[in-house]
């Protein structure tokens, strides 16, 4: 009976040693497993330097058109700031205490900024027209509009459309010159057009009628009886009479809107100012200015290239010969100079350097790292094969046939990872 | 009963005590070994699993989706082991399916998804994977813009 009960025993011993050891097995796998499960590879750390070079092409773009606000001009063309020998720009700058001086008086006059400084009204009887006035695209550039629809056929409309703007005068006027160029688009006819031009409130000259369609109009007129010194209003008033039995749509255009005064001024200063327009490509990486001629003077003079009302840099030449170089951001800018005394200014070059896009670049890759196996640069999409390995402080360059975009990333494919990187010039 | 009868029935308790300890023991000893078998062919999977996932390795390069034609580019580089490229899932779903594209170490190649008339990929990121025959995911990231 003992040796059953021993059996017995031996066999429940048995049984636990069985389970434990399977048990032991059970946990060790178990954890061998989530250890294995937790091991990471470590990324291989790389480390590389871009960069973008031979991106862009310089090219020059000479002044397209030159407003000259104060000073006078003696001699010269366009053409003469291309630095064509013994051809340059003249300007004149003002005599010192009394004396004349040209100014424009009329900004925007071109309408290429809207109707920035412009007001409009429109007089009309809303139950019977239909009136649009603004800007839009012509044959010269941005020109201010009125849109005139007749809606009934059996009433009819006297329609005003105004635009008008404010100007100040420092002092007496010698000569005055209002000069502007109109013109009339019938979609259908069967109205009468007239242009009225009010300086204050007193008329000017009237034109019209005008009933059928009418090419760009020239008008010039002279105005410095109604200037003197202070401040004016320049009204150019579209008057469009719609006939009965008729539904006229009629367009009226306005342009080049200029009033050139000789204003008698008490001046301490000599001072040339003028607005230089350019046309460099659209797409460009940066402008520099760069200017040069000579002045006629007999103190130093101080020339300032001013940017959206900012002068963006100054400079003072004791010497006759000057020449100057700044980087801008825009094609249209201001140049000032002025003096203590009288002075004439000679420019020989005005232009605007610009970088333009290549149709290709290059990128240079420096391992920063042990080393590197590269195998592809890309770039929008398109990709040039490298296959090379870089030790550390091993460069290669490889070129793109694309031109540089900087909204596009450039990326640098290893045997590892994708590299990205944005472009900064 | 006489002396040598309960003698004979004590052998013969013995003995069944015997048999059924032994045959316990050999059931208890088959099962054990049965399990430690079915554990270790679980290990071995889920270790050939790790490997893979550490041998294979796909490197998504390029991905862009071009608006005109609706279809999706992706550029995939293999730098592993051999492998074959089963699908694609964008934003969750499965848009190619049984490509069965093998590549071998440093092969690489475009897999191109037209999209049908009435999907198309939004404005903003979405995540693209590409799944391999072994279920290894390997995830690129697309900005339409």
């Amino acid at each position: 009976m003992a040796r059953g009960q021993a059996s017995v025993v031996g066999m429940v011993f048995f049984i636990v040693i069985l389970f434990i050891s399977y048990m032991s097995l059970a946990s060790i796998v178990s954890k061998f497993e989530r250890l294995i499960s937790n091991v990471k590879v470590e990324e291989v750390e790389e480390e590389l330097e871009v960069k973008v070079s031979d991106y862009y092409l310089v090219t020059s773009s000479y002044a397209q058109s030159l407003n000259l606000i104060k000073g006078t001009h003696v001699s010269g063309t366009l053409s003469s700031f291309n630095e064509v020998d013994g051809d340059c720009y003249v300007i004149e700058g003002p005599p010192i205490g009394v004396g004349g001086m040209w100014q424009e008086l009329v900004k925007n006059g071109d309408f290429e900024d809207g109707l920035t400084y412009w007001g409009v009204d429109a007089s009309y009887n809303a139950w019977i027209t239909t009136v649009e006035y603004g800007t839009a695209e012509t044959e010269y550039g941005q020109s201010a509009y009125a849109h005139v629809i007749e809606r009934s056929r059996w009433l009819w409309d006297d329609v005003l459309v105004t635009f008008y703007q404010s100007f100040t005068i420092s002092g007496s006027v010698d000569q005055a010159q209002l000069s502007f160029t109109f013109k009339v688009d019938f979609i259908v006819s069967g109205a009468q057009v007239y242009v009225y031009i009010y300086i204050d409130d007193d008329l000017v000259n009237a034109y019209g009628p005008y009933t059928s369609d009418l090419n760009w109009y020239p008008v010039s007129e002279d105005v410095a009886e109604y200037l003197t010194a202070g401040t004016h209003t320049l009204k150019i008033v579209f008057r469009f009479i719609t006939g009965r039995f008729a539904r006229p749509d009629v367009y009226a255009y306005l342009d080049n809107v200029s009033i050139r005064a000789l204003v008698q001024t008490v001046a301490g200063l000599s001072e040339i100012v003028f607005t230089a327009s350019f046309s460099p490509p659209a797409q460009n990486f940066g402008l520099v200015l760069n200017a040069s001629g000579y002045f006629d003077m007999g103190d130093p003079v101080e020339v300032q290239v001013i940017e959206s009302n900012d002068v963006r840099a100054r400079f003072v030449f004791t010497t006759s010969d000057f020449s100057f170089n700044v980087s801008v951001a825009s094609a249209e800018l201001t140049i000032r100079m002025l003096s203590v005394s009288q002075f004439t200014v000679h420019v020989d070059l005005l232009r605007l350097e610009v970088k333009t896009p290549k149709a290709s670049f290059n990128v240079t890759i420096k391992c920063l790292s042990e080393h590197i196996d590269i195998l592809r640069v890309w770039y929008k999409h398109q990709y040039v094969e490298v296959n090379k390995v870089l030790g550390y402080g091993d460069e290669v360059t490889v070129t793109i046939n694309q031109s540089v975009d900087l909204s596009e990333m450039i990326k640098v494919v290893t045997k590892n990872k994708v590299h990205k990187f944005y472009i900064k010039l | 009963m006489s002396q040598s009868r309960r003698g004979q029935v004590g052998v013969l308790e013995q003995m069944l005590l015997l048999l059924i300890v032994l045959g316990l023991s050999v059931m208890l000893f088959l099962f054990h070994l049965n399990a430690l078998n079915v554990l270790g062919r679980n290990a071995n999977e889920r270790f050939e699993r790790i490997e893979r996932s550490y041998t294979t390795k796909l490197l998504i390069e390029d991905i862009y989706f071009n608006n005109v034609t609706e279809t999706l580019h992706t550029f995939v580089t293999n730098v592993g082991y051999d492998c074959v490229i089963d699908s694609l899932i964008v934003d969750g779903r499965l848009w190619l399916s049984g490509l069965n594209l093998r590549l071998t170490y440093m092969e690489s190649a475009w897999i191109n998804a037209t999209f049908p008339d009435w999907f198309t990929l939004t404005k903003g990121l979405h995540e693209v994977l590409i799944v391999t025959q072994d279920g290894l995911k390997f995830e690129g990231v697309i900005y339409v813009g």
